[in-house]
C-alpha cells in the first residue's frame, strides 16, 4: 500500500541544504585586512625602490660629471707643475748664467763659477746635472746630484793639453772634495748633441728632445735624459760658452710618481718628437718607449691645443682620459696624458648614497611596521566581523557569546555594522524557529493525514471485500431463486408473472456485471506499479487475436505499427489496451466495413499512442461525461457494457503520468490519444 | 456415487438452498452434511475434543467468509491433520480477490470456483464439480479415516 510516508521529509531537506557560509571555496576573494596590508606594503615598497633608483641614478650622473671634471683639473695641475719643473730648469739655467758672465768664465774660473750656481742648483732637487761647456777647449764642468742624494762636482779637461784628467769633488761641509781622477777617454762635449743644439738655438736657450747620455761609470746601464741648452754669447756675439741643466729619466718619472699618488691618477707623457716617444710612464725607467697604440689617437684629438677629455679604452679598462699638448721652450712639445678609472660612484659620493639609502630602508621599514600595524587596526573588526557572520550562519541554537557589536572594536561603522548583525542574527534565529516550528507542525500534519488515507485505504480494502462478496450473496439469492421459480413453478405463473421474474432476473445479471466491473475498477487505482518495457504492438496482436478467436463470424481489418514501446505496468497497461480494442471492436460491430488501427506520433519527443475506429462514434457534446464511471453514450440495447472501462483507461493513463482525450463523430468512428 | 458424503459448509441459508437446489437439478444424490460455520465444520471432521468426527467426507465445499472460524482457518486446520490432508476441498465462494485466492491455493485448496450469481451458470458449475470431484477424480484411501 501507498501512503504518504514514501514523501521525503522536507524539513530535514530544508536544513541540510541550507548554503554554509564559507562553501564558496577556491575563489573567495582576498580579506579587507589582507587587501591593506597587501596595498599599503606594496605602495610603501614601490615608493621605497623609486627613491633608490632615483638615488643611485643621480649618484652616477653627478658621478660622470664630477670625474669629467676632476680628470680635466688633474691634467692642468699636472701641467702646472711640469711647467714648474721646466721652469726651474731654466732659472737654474740663468743663475748660472749669470755666475758666467760677471766676470765671463774661463778654464781658471769654471769650478768657482759652478760654486757659485750651486745654491740655485741645491734649490732644484728635481735636477740632475748643471753644466758649462767652455767652446775653446771643450772643457766642461757640472754639478751632479746623485740618486743618493749625494752633489758631485765634475771637471772634464776636454782638449786641454797639459792635464787631460777627469776629476771628480764630492760637496762636504768644508766644500768641494777630490774623490777621483780618471783618464778622459777623449771625452769632447763639444761632439754632444746638447752642445750642437745649443749652438742652433734662440738666444733663451732651448729644450731638446730626450737622448741617450754618456755615463762616465763603468758597467752602467743606459740612461737617458733631457736637456735645456743655451749658448752665452759675449755683446759682441762671442760664445762664451754653452749651459745645460738636464734632468734624467728616472728624476722625470719620479717626480710623475709623486704626483700620481697625490692625484690618484695615470700621467702620462709623450714626447712629440720626429718619433713620438713615451718619455712619463710608470713603466719607463732609464730609456723612453716605444709609443702605446691606444695613445696615438690621443696625439692628433689634442693637437687643437685645449684639453681633450673623454671616457675611453687605455691600459686594458674604461678611464676618465684627459690630454693636452704642452710647449716647451724651442718648439719641443710634450702631450701630457693623465687618467683615471671610471668609477661607478664616486667615493664621496657613494658614502653619501649609502647613507642615503640605509636611511630610505629604514624608513621603508618603518613604513611596513605602520601600514601592518594600521591594516592590523583598522581591519581587525572586519576580520572579527567576518568570523562573527561565518559563525552565525553556523549554529543557530547556539546564543553566541559576544555580540558582534562588542567585538566589532572602537569604530562608529564597524560598531554599527556589529549591532546591525546582532539584530541580523537574531530575526534569522527567529524565522528559523519559525520555519521549524512551521516544519514540525506540518510533518505532524503529514503523519495526521497518512494516517487517515492509510485508515481509508484499509476501509476501501474492506468495503472492496464486502462488495465483492457480501453485496453478490443477496444477488444471487434474488437470481436463483426467480429463476427457479421460472424452471420449477412455470406452470404456475402467467405470462406476466413470468415477465416480471424475468425482469429481476435480467437486473441482477446487470448488477451482477456493475459490481464486477466497479471492482476491477478499484483494484485498478489501487494496484502497486511496476514500471518496465513493455511491448504495445505485440500486445494489441494478442488482444486483437483473443477478440476474434471470441467472435470468429466478426469480419475486422486490423492494423497494428510496429515497434510501439512503452514504460509501464505490463498488467495495467493489457487492461488498457484491452478496453480501448475491445471498445473499438464493440463499437464497430455494426460497421459493415470495419477497421482498427494502433498507432503513434512522435510530438515534439513526446510519443502518443492513438486507437481509432470506424465505427459507430459519438457526439462530441457529451465528450465530458466519456470518462466518468458508469456513464454511456450508448443504449444499452444498442451496445452492451456498464460505462466503466474508459473510467478504467483514464486512470491507468493517469497513473503513468501521461493524457488521454477522445475525438469522434456518430457514425464516423472515435479516436482515442493518450501518452504515458 | 451415492455412498461418498459431500460436506458443504455455508452460513448463508440462501446459498444453501439454492447449492442443494443445484445438487437435485442435476441428479446428485450424494448424502450432503451441511456446516453453518466453520467451528461446526470442525466438529464434523474431528469431533468436539478432537477424538474424531461423525462423518468422514469424499469432498468438502468450502465457503471463505464464515462466523466464528473462517474458511481458510478451516482450510489450514484440514490440511494439518494427518486424518485429512489428503481430503479434497473446493473453496466456492462469492470472492474473486486476488489475495483470497492466494491463500486459498497457498494452504493446500484443490480448487477455488466462485460462485455466479446466474442461477444457470451456477447449476452448469456444480453440475461440473460432481462430476469431476465425485466421479472422474481418484482419491487415496485415507489413512486415518475410520
Amino acid at each position: 500500500m501507498r501512503t504518504l510516508d514514501d514523501q521525503p521529509a522536507l524539513t530535514h531537506e530544508a536544513q541540510t541544504s541550507e548554503p554554509h557560509p564559507k562553501a564558496t571555496g577556491f575563489s573567495q576573494p582576498p580579506s579587507f585586512t589582507q587587501a591593506l596590508v597587501t596595498s599599503v606594503v606594496g605602495l610603501v615598497t614601490a615608493l621605497g625602490l623609486a627613491l633608490v633608483i632615483a638615488m643611485i641614478w643621480q649618484g652616477i650622473s653627478s658621478t660622470e660629471e664630477a670625474a669629467r671634471q676632476e680628470i680635466s683639473e688633474t691634467l692642468n695641475r699636472t701641467v702646472e707643475r711640469l711647467g714648474l719643473l721646466v721652469r726651474s730648469a731654466e732659472m737654474t739655467a740663468e743663475s748660472a748664467e749669470r755666475a758666467a758672465r760677471w766676470p765671463e768664465v774661463t778654464s781658471g774660473t769654471l769650478r768657482s763659477t759652478l760654486e757659485r750656481s750651486l745654491a740655485a742648483f741645491e734649490q732644484r732637487p728635481e735636477l740632475s746635472y748643471l753644466g758649462i761647456v767652455l767652446p775653446d777647449t771643450g772643457e766642461y764642468g757640472n754639478l751632479e746630484r746623485t740618486a743618493s742624494g749625494e752633489i758631485l762636482l765634475w771637471l772634464f779637461p776636454g782638449t786641454r793639453p797639459h792635464d787631460p784628467v777627469t776629476r771628480t769633488y764630492v760637496l762636504t761641509d768644508q766644500g768641494f772634495v777630490l774623490r777621483d781622477e780618471r783618464p778622459t777617454d777623449g771625452y769632447d762635449p763639444r761632439k754632444r748633441p746638447f752642445y750642437q743644439a745649443a749652438l742652433d738655438g734662440s738666444p733663451e736657450g732651448k729644450w731638446i728632445p730626450g737622448y741617450k747620455w754618456i755615463v762616465h761609470e763603468p758597467d752602467s746601464p743606459d740612461l737617458w735624459g733631457f736637456s735645456f741648452v743655451k749658448a752665452l754669447r759675449s755683446g759682441e756675439g762671442r760664445l762664451v760658452g754653452v749651459l745645460d741643466t738636464d734632468f734624467d729619466m728616472p728624476a722625470l718619472n719620479g717626480f710623475l710618481q709623486s704626483l700620481v699618488s697625490e692625484y690618484r691618477s695615470e700621467i702620462q707623457i709623450v714626447e712629440l718628437a720626429a718619433v713620438p716617444r713615451l718619455i712619463g710612464d710608470n713603466a719607463v725607467e732609464r730609456a723612453p718607449l716605444p709609443l702605446p697604440d691606444d695613445l696615438a689617437p690621443l696625439i692628433e684629438l689634442s693637437a687643437s691645443g685645449g684639453p681633450f677629455v673623454s671616457r675611453m679604452e687605455l691600459d686594458g679598462e674604461h678611464r676618465w682620459v684627459a690630454a693636452r699638448r704642452m710647449e716647451l721652450k724651442g718648439g719641443l712639445s710634450w702631450l701630457v696624458v693623465a687618467s683615471r678609472k671610471d668609477p661607478f660612484i664616486q667615493a664621496p659620493l657613494r658614502l653619501q648614497l649609502y647613507q642615503v639609502v640605509g636611511m630610505g630602508l629604514v624608513m621603508v621599514a618603518g613604513l611596513l611596521l605602520v601600514s601592518v600595524w594600521m591594516a592590523r587596526r583598522f581591519g581587525q573588526p572586519l576580520t572579527e566581523l567576518e568570523q562573527r557572520i561565518a559563525s552565525t550562519g553556523h549554529d543557530e541554537r547556539e546564543v553566541p557569546v559576544a555580540s558582534a557589536a562588542s567585538v566589532a572594536g572602537g569604530f562608529r561603522e564597524t560598531r554599527l555594522l556589529g549591532e546591525a548583525l546582532d539584530r541580523f542574527a537574531t530575526e534569522r534565529r527567529q524565522a528559523q524557529a519559525r520555519l521549524e516550528a512551521f516544519n514540525a507542525e506540518l510533518e505532524e500534519r503529514v503523519a495526521h493525514r497518512t494516517r487517515e488515507l492509510q485508515i481509508v485505504n484499509e476501509e476501501l480494502d474492506s468495503f472492496s471485500y464486502s462488495v465483492s462478496h457480501d453485496l453478490r450473496a443477496p444477488l444471487r439469492s434474488i437470481a436463483g431463486f426467480s429463476e427457479i421459480l421460472t424452471r420449477s413453478y412455470a406452470d404456475a405463473l402467467d405470462g406476466k408473472a413470468r415477465d416480471y421474474l424475468n425482469r429481476v432476473q435480467a437486473a441482477t445479471h446487470r448488477m451482477g456485471e456493475l459490481i464486477d466491473d466497479l471492482l476491477k475498477l478499484s483494484r485498478v487505482s489501487r494496484a502497486e506499479m511496476r514500471r518496465e518495457t513493455v511491448d504495445l504492438s505485440l500486445m494489441a496482436h494478442e488482444i486483437l487475436a483473443q477478440l476474434r478467436q471470441d467472435e470468429p463470424d466478426r469480419q475486422v481489418q486490423t492494423g497494428v505499427a510496429d515497434g510501439l514501446i512503452a514504460e509501464g505496468d505490463v498488467r495495467l497497461l493489457r487492461i488498457l489496451l484491452e478496453n480501448l480494442l475491445g471498445n473499438a471492436w464493440k463499437f464497430t460491430s455494426k460497421t459493415p466495413d470495419a477497421r482498427i488501427a494502433f498507432t503513434a506520433v512522435n510530438e515534439s519527443g513526446a510519443t502518443t499512442f492513438v486507437v481509432s475506429d470506424n465505427g459507430a462514434g459519438f457526439d462530441m457534446r457529451y465528450a465530458d461525461k466519456l470518462f466518468a464511471p458508469f456513464q454511456r453514450l450508448h443504449r444499452t440495447t444498442e451496445f452492451s457494457g456498464t460505462g466503466i472501462g474508459l473510467a478504467t483507461v483514464q486512470r491507468i493513463v493517469g497513473r503513468h503520468g501521461g493524457v488521454i482525450s477522445a475525438e469522434a463523430e456518430p457514425g464516423k468512428g472515435a479516436t482515442f490519444r493518450f501518452s504515458l | 456415487m451415492s455412498n461418498k458424503t459431500i460436506l458443504l459448509v455455508e452460513d448463508n441459508p440462501d446459498d444453501e438452498e439454492l447449492t442443494l437446489l443445484a445438487f437435485q437439478q442435476n441428479k446428485i444424490c450424494n448424502a450432503i452434511t451441511v456446516a453453518r460455520d466453520g467451528a461446526e465444520a470442525l466438529d464434523l471432521l474431528f469431533g468436539p475434543d478432537d477424538k474424531g468426527g461423525s462423518i468422514s467426507p469424499t469432498l468438502v465445499l468450502l465457503d471463505l467468509n464464515l462466523p466464528k472460524v473462517s474458511g481458510l482457518d478451516v482450510l489450514r486446520r484440514i490440511r494439518g491433520d494427518a486424518r485429512t490432508k489428503l481430503l479434497p476441498v473446493v473453496v466456492l465462494t462469492s470472492s474473486q480477490e486476488e489475495q483470497d485466492l492466494i491463500d486459498g491455493y497457498s494452504l493446500g485448496c484443490n480448487s477455488y470456483v466462485r460462485k455466479p450469481v446466474n442461477f444457470a451458470e451456477f447449476l452448469e458449475t456444480v453440475r461440473q464439480l460432481g462430476l469431476y470431484w465425485l466421479l472422474l477424480n481418484k482419491t487415496p484411501e485415507l489413512p486415518a479415516a475410520r
